[in-house]
């Protein structure tokens, strides 16, 4: 009897460390799926970030020895210099200052015909609204180099009718990037627009609000976020192209992509590295200060009420 | 008083020169004053060295020279874009579109007596269009030290490529990257082909054990300076450039048929319908004399069309090593039939046979 007892004692005791042992598998769950998800992060930052490691690495390059001519990429540097700083080529530096001020402006531009037209795609009922939302989203689809060509060919036909000539100009690159980029501010702006209730808009009209306060007191709130997102895109697009702004850049403003293709194209050397780091230096810089400004994270918070 | 009649006379002759002289240079100061010369090249080594050693001359004299930066390509299909329009006044561009150039006739007939420093020079098919600003020697670049201690002997031909002992160690140009048409036009001679059939040529290039491509010069010189490669094709100013990095490199001109390398010319020619054809003549002509092609040269990493300029080049030993700077053996070299080239072909058979692989 004592046996069986002793059996059935046994028996539970196994039992109950058996049920203990289950009780922990999910916390062995977490813990696995926490081990994939940092295994996650670390590919997807290494795979984004090791190009920029070897560039910001290699801009701070030097050779082994003073005699050896460096015009090739060091990575890890055998020994650490600023030297490459300074002589980035001026070129490059007024071509940096051309490519942030040209995406400011595509930027703002962009915002201004693609937020009226994101709320008329989303907001307005007439015929034939898919075809319309089809083209505005058109420039996507468009290969950037087709676009710089058909420009410039643009460009020439209207110059022969008006005799205004925009290639080479860099109101004709403003035009070109502005092209490509206004469908990032309509598609985003589109986007948090359909998540927003329009009876809000609704509501401000019925206590007196006029369009355009509605517009800028209620309706601007709310799509700040895809607005922002798209601005931020515009700037991108606009910073990094190359295919349109060899087209129609003017000679006296080239932009920044275009003078360092064409200087790692034709020569090499570390000076090229310290410009491409200034460049995603200055980037950097810009989503910080736009977090701080902003708020980056408040473009993942819904805004539908 | 004869003395006093002597001594203001030769005062006077003197104040006169010297007052004609200050006229004519105050009139070579202004003499393209307003002109603003719109040059159409590479960016980076090349639009520096034209700023710095052609188009200061021209400035001094009262131009603005502004570059138009692109690929010769690039530039070409702006010149079309443009329909008898001027995009830019001077423009640069590879042999191998003489004949698209010329067919569509972009070009005005540029003034011998304008350009002074072009007589002599030899190009084939000859043109009262262009002229010749500069070569490259697309040459074998191959690791010294690493061919010896693996017991490879140094190639002579692109067939000596074709070795298991470089399998993953060779590097040729991508077809689309400067001098890529040349290395296809030479392995397609050295493997019995020619201008109109490039398919043997391909085919050798697959042979190549583990071959990789390269698209722009700068990767050359890195991957020879990690020892990532151990032979690569290349024009010798890449070649240079490998060695001053401290790789101990050295060049061969690959021997095809009855000729000993191979090489890629650069043209210059004044677009038609300039208003500033004597502005771009003169550009020209500045870009034509020994001394803005010797530091042309050695900036770029290209060889002087001027053989005084190359006589001076070969004072420095580095570069007599690695760059063949005999008029014998440059005219030696084969230089592609461009009018037999069709580029699209060309593509379409790289884009299958190699790119596809």
């Amino acid at each position: 009897m004592s046996a069986i007892v002793e059996h059935h004692a046994v028996a539970h005791g196994l039992a109950a460390r058996g049920w203990q042992a289950v009780r922990k598998m999910p916390r062995l769950r977490i813990r696995f799926g926490t081990i994939v998800t940092v295994a996650y992060f670390i590919v997807i930052f290494t795979i984004l970030l090791a190009p920029l490691v070897v560039v910001i690495g290699g801009s701070f390059s030097a050779p082994a020895s003073d005699k050896v001519v460096m015009s090739y990429v060091q990575f890890p540097p055998e020994r650490l210099t600023l030297e490459w700083y300074g002589k980035i080529p001026k070129a490059q530096l007024k071509a940096l200052g051309v490519s942030f001020l040209l995406g400011t402006a595509v930027a703002l531009g962009a915002c201004l015909l693609g937020v009226p037209a994101a709320i008329g795609l989303v907001r307005g009922r007439f015929a034939g609204k898919p075809v319309v939302s089809a083209v505005m989203r058109a420039p996507l689809q468009i290969p950037h180099v087709v676009s710089g060509i058909a420009f410039l060919q643009l460009f020439y036909a209207i110059g022969d009718l008006g005799g205004f000539y925009a290639q080479g100009t860099t109101a004709g690159l403003f035009i070109g990037h502005l092209f490509m980029a206004t469908p990032f501010v309509i598609g985003s702006v589109a986007a948090v627009l359909q998540r927003c209730n329009p009876r809000l808009e609704e509501a401000a009209y019925v206590l007196g609000a006029s369009e355009w306060r509605t517009f800028r007191r209620v309706t601007l709130p709310l799509i700040g976020p895809g607005v922002f997102t798209g601005a931020l895109y515009a700037f991108i697009v606009s910073f990094v192209d190359v295919p349109v702004a060899i087209f129609l850049a003017s000679p006296a403003a080239t932009t920044f992509p275009v003078e360092l293709f064409n200087a790692m194209e034709q020569d090499f050397n570390p000076s090229s590295l310290a410009s491409a780091s200034l460049a995603a230096g200055f980037a950097i810089v810009l989503v910080f200060a736009a977090q701080r400004l902003v708020g980056l994270d408040s473009l993942l918070k819904p805004r539908t009420k | 008083m004869a003395i006093r009649q002597g001594v203001a006379a030769a005062v006077a002759m003197a104040m006169t020169v010297f007052s004609l002289a200050a006229v004519g240079q105050a009139g070579e100061e202004t003499r393209f004053k307003g002109v603003t010369l719109r040059v159409a090249t590479w960016g980076g080594a090349t639009r520096d060295a034209l700023r710095d050693y052609v188009a200061s001359e021209l400035e001094r004299r009262g131009a603005k020279v502004e570059f138009v930066i692109g690929s010769p390509q690039d530039n070409l299909a702006k010149l079309i874009a443009a329909r008898g329009q001027v995009p830019f006044d001077v423009v640069e561009f590879i042999g191998t579109m003489r004949p698209e150039i010329e067919g569509r006739a972009l070009l005005a007939k540029l003034d011998p007596a304008r350009v002074p420093n072009a007589k002599g020079l030899r190009f084939e098919p000859p043109s009262d269009l262009m002229v010749p600003t500069w070569i490259t020697e697309e040459m074998i670049v191959y690791n010294k030290d690493l061919f010896r201690q693996n017991g490879i002997a140094p190639p002579k031909s692109l067939a000596d490529l074709r070795n298991a002992k470089l399998a993953g160690r060779i590097m040729i140009p991508d077809i689309s990257s400067g001098g890529g048409i040349e290395a296809v036009g030479a392995f397609a001679l050295t493997a019995g082909g020619n201008e109109g059939n490039i398919t043997p040529g391909l085919k050798l290039i697959n042979d190549l054990p583990g071959v990789r491509f390269w698209k722009a010069g700068g990767e050359v010189v890195t991957q020879f300076k990690s020892g990532d490669i151990w032979v690569a094709i290349a024009h010798a100013g890449w070649a240079l450039r490998t060695a001053r990095a401290g790789v101990p490199v050295a060049t061969v001109p690959a021997q095809i048929g009855s000729h000993q390398g191979m090489v890629k010319e650069g043209y210059i020619g004044v677009v038609k319908g300039t208003p500033n054809q004597e502005a771009a003549e003169f550009f020209i002509d500045t870009y034509l004399s020994p001394a803005a092609q010797e530091k042309f040269a050695l900036k770029v990493g290209v060889v002087p069309v001027v053989q005084t300029a190359r006589a001076k080049m070969s004072e420095d030993p580095t570069l007599r090593d690695l760059v063949i700077l005999e008029p014998a053996k440059i005219n030696n070299m084969v230089r592609l039939d461009a009018a037999k080239i069709d580029l699209g072909k060309w593509n379409d058979e790289w884009n299958r046979s190699v790119a596809a692989r």
